[in-house]
């Protein structure tokens, strides 16, 4: 009877509550906190863009934690300042002193072996302070040799350093060089391709300070980070063959996406070769066979639905400080000013898994994400150039979990005959146990020179059953008609926890690579 | 001749006659000649829908489209609304079709039509997200209602519809007139001629949003009005997906957020019974809804008697006493009589004039809500100002920031004489959905609407306005010399003070940006408004610059009042490629100008002669170097003003920095150092990397002048350049053998050479002094030899060869 009651409860509350997901919950469980925002007098893609006239234009572009208490922040403008009282609520006695100046473009930041790390257009620069006064007087070059065009759109990211003690770049793709921009790029590059050298490549600078090119592919490749067994990973934004937002496994030979990265191919050092023809306009499986180096992300982020331009990748290292996402991947998302999330498995030795939306309502565009030593998650904005969601132009937020633990699906696994979900908290077995209480589609995309993909192939899955686990924690769902290679978007929308409440974010997108056999 | 409606007889007047904005406003208190009253009527009551007639002028306006609407409307609410549309939506201006059933043949034809409605499936479109448009996933449930309530009472909803009582407009003085309004009674009012100020304006009902429409639906209803309403009577404002949805939050604030299946919407028809579908269907045309609505695919109608053949003063007609097959409107006595008046003047009516054509759609498309336009009402009589945002409107009329523009900054402009104003192309660009705001001070945005919609106002306001489509030359005469730069000095006193030039503008200063000006305004108007503005919008606050006919600036072109405004124009118009005006640079050098003032300032950046890895360095002597950190090369020297950093700094596109000084040197092309092996081999063109060379980065030393590294080969490389007084640059070589790290130092060193310089020719005056390409190169310190100067090619090279074993330092001085 009280069961019966309940799912009365359930019911009635599942009638009036809002059919889509309340976003707006998300502060009761996940709190922002701006440390410095501001808004610029013109529109984030004017041509005549200039910064507010009061304070620093702080468009963060990189951050490091110097200690347990100052950040080091890269600005877009070309400075690395140093930023303390950070972790002040409210943050009103921040002070800000600058450490470096004259940087070009600088995309990233990273306090490794007693000095400051930071991508350049044009090169990878370690800088410090050699004679002890708190500003930088050493830009060493750690490592050059890249092609840089001179087209805006040849960006440099980076370094983030990975479990072999490598430090990765990522670099841009140029979009349509003209004039003088064609006489730097490759001469006589394989299949006429035109870019510069190493463009739309990921490359190391090893402990031994060689600069060694890894896999390419990338178009936009604005995020990069390491997850907690030291992999590291890449986020690309949809474009010219890149169907939408995407997150690779970075390692030696692989190709992603962008077909232009191969007029790299012949270059000494190369690990791709051979490829005598790219496939285009064909659904993303028939790709993968035909084009043998290509390897599918680890994650697909289902355009507007998962975000619209991915960036940075934040590893929750706090041991539950956070929250209970430890352990997993947390990915910027510029033009919507939101956090995604995403919990990642091996599968026949390949990383596969699934993105969740995190929180939204950040102040401007998402472009960096740090962990604070709080395990707080520190922010750095900027929408310039581009156009994102909130009021600011840029800034600095942190998002600060409130101790509440949120009802969200923490894990989706894949298994042979369908996926196992973990949730943050016990479910209710009478709803969560109900297969009407899901839904479930899948979708593939095309590989294509084209700018983004629609979601191709679609298919409704019917879900045979619903199994709670005696701790109410998981459960398994039976599913017909998965397919390997296609994202598979589970919608969760009746599932309830043992207290009758909704699920914060019910709908989760799973890239099947592989299904467990 | 104008006709005075409003004294007409008030026997039984109707609970709900339609609200038609420009009738209510206008015709009602007696300010429009009868024909445009009732013609208004006419239009906007689609009266012609039945009553065919020739005169584009009298088109009706057309119900919403109602192909999609079973996706789009809630069906209680479609219920309640063909019951009785009147009661339902008091303003409307649908008719009742079905008044003359009785009750129980009433209610089975409502559902039949429902039943038919419902079978409308148009899938909303999917709204594109992209770098530029923030899309959310289902954003229609994510507005804002805050942000929406702002936005609708400030972005220009307001001119037609109701505020909200709470809602609390940032303070803004009222205007004198307004002011003045408070003060007097009404027959004050109308002896000063303010009654038609005076008046309280209608809003336009929204009927009960909150029954009829889900999130979905109104939101893209907002972003898109005209693929539902193609008669545009509500414009589009031009809202972001984001924007449309917060307004949507707001005006269904009092509704919980609704599946389309709480809201009663599917995606399948809502009911399988064909029979009924069908008949609801024959209804449709029946009682006439086809003719106003789409659904279907219905094009039969119904059709009544042309408009010229109607009888006004029948006894029975939609006007009064309908009968069965008749809509019934609803209409007041004064709306009855302005018909009336049309009816019997339709056939006497001749062509109108394009004032009039204007003047008619000004009125149908409700323009008048926001703008004035002096108007000729009556054949014969003077033009009278008609229409502006009303009062107790204004305040929701706001700035951005607090800057106070007066009313002219925060109020629509008035239209009076804009057919004189703007070029032809321009005018049609005001309506376009993708042109730019120009009055970025205002928050009140210019609806956008179809080129169809607004055609008549294109082609007819340069005609009702006696366009003087004078050319610039006969205007202007033809640029020549000086006459640009006079333009820039005279634009300095006065107009940078309010205007913003190419984005670059004083602090503080937001008004029309005057880039562009020359393609928008027509020359004519141009000169006459710079003449004397207030001759040509009166209560201007643009200045004038020519107080009785004469310049304030005798010193420049004479101070020839025509050479000075065409000066203006030919500045303006070249405005991209003339340096900014003198003030404005100067703001612009303050905060984007490196001026090295105690120390040296270096920026890493685009350059054209420094390439794609230029490091540029500044000195407070004046004198400024950019090194290519790919060719390894010292690659330009000037003196003067250093760079400016903008581009760099803040521009997606990221132009090349240039210098901005003067006296530019540029150095010749090729690596400093090469091993020759034979003495007579030609300088090595291949690039830095592929000779052996290494870009190693840099220090500063305590006085922050830079120490460039590179290593070529086995010699590792400290650069260090600076400047000497100010007559050119100190370059001190510090070179390393540090030997291979693979085989270790070699037993004798290689021979290695410096090129010192080189040009297409070089003169030597003395020993160790170099003189060619514009520079004089002194080698003050080096390995004692003066090396030699040869010919190579075109080019003559001073080359000094050395032989390092342990370091090495030369020093050269670079004067020009």
């Amino acid at each position: 009877m009280v069961i019966r009651l309940a799912l009365l409860v359930a019911i009635l509350f599942g009638a009036i509550a809002p059919a889509a997901t309340v976003f707006g919950d998300e502060k009761d469980y996940y709190r922002l906190i701006s440390v410095a925002t501001s808004k610029a007098p013109t529109e984030s893609r004017s041509k005549n863009w200039k910064p507010s006239p009061e304070g620093l234009a702080l468009e963060i572009s990189g951050m490091t934690f110097l200690d347990d208490k100052r950040l080091a922040v890269a600005i877009r403008k070309g400075e690395i300042w140093i930023l303390d009282g950070v972790y002040e609520d409210p943050a009103e006695n921040v002070t800000y002193k600058r450490f470096a100046s004259a940087l070009h473009e600088p995309l990233g930041l990273l306090q490794h072996d007693g000095a400051l790390y930071t991508a350049q257009r044009t090169e990878l620069t370690r800088i410090r302070d050699i004679n002890g006064d708190g500003v930088a007087d050493e830009y060493l070059t750690a490592a050059k040799g890249w092609g840089v065009t001179g087209h805006y759109h040849e960006y440099a990211y980076g370094p983030k350093l990975d479990g072999d003690g490598n430090l990765w770049v990522t670099l841009n793709i140029g979009l349509g060089l003209k004039g003088d921009q064609l006489k730097r790029v490759l001469p006589d590059a394989p299949l006429g391709y035109r870019q510069g050298r190493w463009r739309g490549w990921g490359m190391i600078l090893t402990p031994e300070g060689k600069l060694v090119p890894m896999c390419a592919g990338m178009r936009s490749p604005a995020g990069l980070g390491a997850n907690a067994s030291g992999d590291m990973f890449y986020t690309d934004q949809q474009g010219n063959w890149v169907a939408t937002n995407s997150l690779h496994h970075l390692r030696s030979g692989v190709f992603f996406h962008h077909a232009e990265a191969l007029a790299s191919m012949n270059e000494p050092g190369s690990t791709i070769q051979g490829v005598t023809n790219v496939p285009g306009g064909v659904p993303l499986p028939q790709a993968l066979r035909d084009f043998p180096q290509l390897r599918p992300p680890a994650v697909w982020f289902p355009y507007k639905r998962a975000g619209q331009s991915a960036t940075d990748i934040m590893l929750d290292q706090s041991d539950g400080k956070f929250g209970p996402f430890s352990g997993q991947l947390f990915v910027g998302e510029f033009t919507q000013a939101g956090v995604n999330r995403v919990f990642l498995e091996k599968v026949g030795g390949e990383y596969q898994g699934a993105c969740f939306p995190f929180r939204s309502g950040f102040s401007s565009a998402v472009l960096r994400l740090a962990q604070g030593a709080d395990g707080s998650m520190f922010a750095g904005l900027t929408n310039r150039g581009w156009s994102s969601l909130g009021n600011a132009s840029y800034g600095l937020q942190r998002l600060v979990w409130t101790g509440k633990t949120p009802f969200e699906i923490q894990e989706m696994r894949a298994t042979a005959d369908g996926f196992e979900l973990l949730f943050t908290l016990p479910v209710d077995p009478q709803s969560a146990g109900d297969i009407a209480s899901y839904a479930m589609n899948s979708h593939t995309y095309l590989y294509h020179s084209a700018y983004g993909s629609d979601e191709i192939q679609q298919q409704t899955l019917t879900i045979r059953s619903a199994t709670v686990s005696e701790d109410k924690r998981r459960v398994r769902l039976v599913i017909d008609g998965l397919r390997e290679l296609f994202v598979h978007t589970l919608e969760a929308d009746g599932v309830r926890s043992t207290a009758g409440r909704p699920l914060l974010h019910a709908d989760a997108y799973y890239t099947l690579n592989r299904r467990p056999r | 001749m104008l006709l005075w409606l409003g004294h007409a007889s008030t026997a039984a007047e109707p609970n709900h006659p339609p609200f038609v904005a420009g009738f209510e406003r206008f015709a009602r208190p007696g300010d429009l000649a009868s024909v445009d009253a009732g013609g208004l009527l006419i239009s906007e009551l689609n009266c012609v829908a039945c009553h065919a007639t020739t005169d584009p002028q009298l088109a009706a306006k057309g119900g919403p489209s109602l192909v999609g609407a079973a996706n789009r409307l809630r069906p209680s609410w479609l219920t309640e609304y063909l019951a009785d549309p009147q009661e339902k939506k008091s303003g409307t201006t649908m008719p009742h079709l079905m008044e003359h059933m009785g009750q129980p043949e009433r209610k089975a034809a409502i559902e039949a039509l429902a039943a038919f409605l419902g079978t409308q499936q148009q899938p909303f479109e999917t709204v594109r997200g992209t770098g530029a448009v923030p899309v959310i996933h289902e954003f229609w449930n994510r507005g804002d209602p805050k942000q929406g309530r702002e936005l609708y009472h400030t972005v220009g909803c307001v001119a037609c519809h109701q505020p909200d009582e709470g809602y609390e407009t940032s303070e803004t003085a009222p205007t004198a007139i307004d002011q003045m309004i408070e003060q007097l009674d009404a027959e004050e009012l109308k002896e000063l001629g303010l009654a038609r100020a005076a008046r309280r304006v209608g809003s336009v009902p929204h009927g009960d949003l909150v029954g009829k429409y889900t999130r979905q639906s109104l939101t893209m209803f907002l972003l898109q009005p005209d693929k539902i309403r193609k008669g545009s009577r509500m414009p589009s404002l031009r809202l972001s997906p984001t924007e449309a949805a917060d307004i949507t939050a707001h005006l269904l604030s009092d509704q919980q957020v609704l599946s389309d299946q709480q809201a009663g919407l599917s995606t399948t028809n809502r009911t399988e019974n064909a029979d009924l579908i069908a008949k609801g269907r024959a209804l449709f045309v029946e009682v006439g809804c086809a003719n106003c609505h789409q659904a279907g695919g219905i094009k039969a109608v119904k059709r009544g008697k042309p408009l010229v053949d109607l009888d006004a003063d029948s006894t029975e007609s939609c006007l009064s006493n309908p009968t069965a097959d008749m809509p019934v409107y609803d209409l007041d006595s004064t709306q009855v009589a302005a018909i009336h008046a049309t009816l019997k003047s339709v056939r006497l009516d001749g062509q109108p004039s394009a004032s009039q054509m204007v003047h008619r759609r000004m009125l149908q498309l409700n323009c008048y809500a926001c703008h004035q336009r002096d108007t000729v009402l009556a054949k014969g009589d003077t033009a009278e100002t008609l229409g502006g945002v009303g009062r107790y409107r204004k305040a929701y009329f706001e700035m951005v920031a607090q800057v106070d523009l007066g009313d002219e900054g925060r109020l629509p402009p008035p239209l009076t004489g804009v057919g004189q104003k703007l070029q032809a192309k321009a005018l049609k660009s005001v309506f376009d959905q993708r042109t730019p705001a120009y009055r970025h001070h205002m928050r009140a945005r210019m609806p956008a609407y179809h080129p169809d919609t607004v055609k008549t106002l294109v082609e007819q306001l340069p005609k009702a306005d006696q366009v003087d489509a004078a050319s610039e030359k006969s205007v202007f005469g033809t640029v020549h010399d000086g006459l640009q730069q006079a333009g820039r000095a005279l634009v300095g006193t006065g107009c940078v003070e309010c205007h913003p030039f190419g984005g670059e503008s004083l602090p503080g200063v937001i008004g029309v940006d005057l880039a562009g000006i020359t393609s928008r305004v027509r020359p004519q108007w141009f000169r006459d408004f710079i003449y004397e503005p207030g001759a040509v919008k009166s209560r201007t606050r643009m200045p004038t610059f020519f107080l009785d006919g004469k310049s304030n600036r005798p010193d420049l072109l004479n101070g020839d009042v025509d050479q000075q405004i065409a000066s203006l124009w030919f500045y303006l118009k070249d405005l991209a490629n003339q340096p900014l005006p003198e003030k404005i640079a100067k703001v612009r050098s303050q905060n984007y100008e490196l001026r090295p003032e105690n120390r040296p300032l270096l920026l890493r950046s685009f350059m054209l002669d420094a390439g794609t890895h230029a490091i540029a360095v500044g000195f407070p002597e004046h004198v400024h170097y950019a090194f290519d950190a790919e060719g390894m090369r010292l690659a330009t020297g000037w003196k003067g003003r250093f760079l400016d950093a903008r581009g760099t700094w803040f521009e997606r596109f990221t132009p090349p920095a240039d210098p901005l000084g003067d006296s530019v040197v540029r150095f010749p092309a090729g690596v400093p150092l090469a091993v020759l092996g034979d003495p007579d081999a030609q300088w090595p063109t291949a690039t830095a990397e592929n000779l052996g060379y290494r870009f190693e980065g840099f220090r500063l030393d305590a006085a922050g002048v830079p120490t460039l590294m590179y290593r070529f080969s086995d010699w590792q490389i400290e650069d260090r350049i600076e400047p000497v007084g100010g007559k050119g640059l100190r370059r001190q070589w510090l070179i390393r053998n540090v030997g291979s790290s693979e085989t270790g130092r070699p037993d004798e060193p290689t021979a290695l050479t410096l090129r010192v310089h080189q040009a297409s020719k070089l003169t030597s005056p003395k020993s160790g002094i170099v003189e060619g390409d514009g520079m004089t190169v002194q080698l003050v310190s080096g390995p004692g030899d003066a090396g030699r100067i040869r010919s190579s090619g075109l080019v003559q090279q001073w080359l000094l060869p050395l032989k390092i074993n342990g370091e090495q330092k030369v020093v050269v001085e670079y004067t020009w």
